[in-house]
């Protein structure tokens, strides 16, 4: 049988407690509470009842949780109704739903716009 | 040369002589026949692969059981050597490793596909080509987990991590009937499952998932993957390879990448 070659999903359940460097190579679930470091090159997607007290770094990043750090987002961020972020973040593309609490700043990366030369 | 190492220690006299039968003729058929010897209480399997060594044999096969390959790597440690099995009984490792039955095994054995593959380690001591398991859980047609503990272990010297469970595994590799991302004993890397807590009509829905071990696909169960984990705390908790107890807590278990020269099947799960 031929095995899917992606990386395994993490995931932390609700009743889990990590305190240090959470570094993976495929995708991040957690509900339960981290304090240090979250880093994946892929997709994070953090639960309502998660509470983080770390930097994130990820692909792409759904928040429902709390988050008290920076949050580097190489792709798409978006703050769920549920989600709470104190700290900066960085990302490609933002979606904030209503009801979402967001303290910092934000920067996000410019799109690169090709430039066409006016048509004579 | 091939180097058979029967362990009777499953199945009847009976039902050993009937295996024997089609063990000789399927070397004999697939033109792989070596020196084949038994297991007794006078010879332990350790005694046996010292003996293959011994007659420089190039491939040394496991005939018997999970457990009898089990010992088998564990005796041949860090030597190089190839490794082959041919299953007498139902086995995990065999639908691993794509070797459903003798005849079928012998036909593997002689086409010689050989891979790599990672060997999980328990206090530098002994090793595992698996599953190591831990926490208690009663087999049965309804499983009846025991009581929640917390656990409290650390991953590549990067995290602690703390959290309830009623038991968990610690996979190198394991059968599936379906394509998974984990569990595969080429990646370098142990996954490590924990169980949560649950309410009888849960363990009725999932009751599947809970005797197979595929814990991931349990609601609330965590799932992590490191090259190295630690156990610091409950202080003595077992920790089996199938009903075998190889270690207690505190335990260090790490991945030993590519370390099996194996003989596996077309049809292996990884």
């Amino acid at each position: 049988m031929a095995r899917s070659q992606d990386n395994p999903e993490t995931i932390v359940s609700s009743s889990m407690r990590i305190e240090g460097e959470l570094k993976s190579n495929g995708d991040i679930t957690i509900d339960g509470i981290i304090t240090g470091k979250v880093h994946t090159n892929k997709n994070l997607m953090v639960g309502p009842s998660a509470q983080i007290d770390a930097d994130i770094l990820a692909a792409n990043a759904t928040i429902g949780g709390i988050i008290r750090g920076n949050v580097t987002v190489k792709g798409v961020l978006l703050i769920l109704e549920t989600g709470k972020i104190i700290g900066n973040i960085s990302c490609g593309a933002l979606g904030i739903r209503e009801g979402a609490y967001f303290s910092g700043a934000c920067k996000m990366t410019e799109p690169k716009s090709q430039i066409t030369e006016p048509q004579q | 040369m091939y180097y058979y190492i029967v362990d009777p220690q499953k199945i009847s006299q009976k039902e050993f002589e009937r295996v024997q039968n089609v063990l000789y003729s399927s070397l004999s058929e697939y033109k792989i026949a070596g020196e084949v010897v038994r297991v007794t209480g006078l010879r332990t399997i350790q005694q046996l692969v010292e003996n293959a060594f011994a007659r420089e044999a190039k491939t040394i096969v496991a005939v018997g059981s999970d457990q009898t390959l089990h010992e088998m790597i564990n005796a041949i440690g860090k030597r190089e050597v190839v490794v082959g099995f041919i299953p007498m009984v139902q086995s995990e490792l065999a639908n691993i490793l794509g070797v459903n039955n003798i005849s079928q095994a012998a036909k593997v054995i002689a086409f010689r596909r050989i891979e790599a593959m990672d060997l999980g380690l328990v206090n530098n001591n002994y090793y595992f080509l698996s599953k190591l398991s831990f926490g208690e859980i009663q087999t049965g047609w309804l499983p009846a987990p025991g009581k929640t503990f917390e656990i409290k272990f650390s991953a590549d010297g990067q995290y602690q991590a703390t959290l309830r469970v009623i038991a968990g595994i610690i996979v190198n590799s394991r059968d599936s009937q379906t394509e998974e991302r984990m569990a595969n004993p080429t990646d370098g890397n142990l996954d490590i499952l924990f169980l949560p807590e649950l309410s009888k009509w849960k363990t009725i829905q999932y009751r599947k998932q809970i005797l197979t071990g595929h814990f991931e696909k349990i609601p609330q169960a965590s799932v992590v993957h490191a090259k190295q984990i630690e156990i610091l705390s409950p202080q003595g908790l077992n920790l089996k390879v199938g009903e075998l107890i190889v270690a207690k807590s505190p335990v260090n278990i790490s991945v030993v990448p590519h370390m099996l020269k194996m003989i596996v099947g077309r049809e292996r799960k990884f």
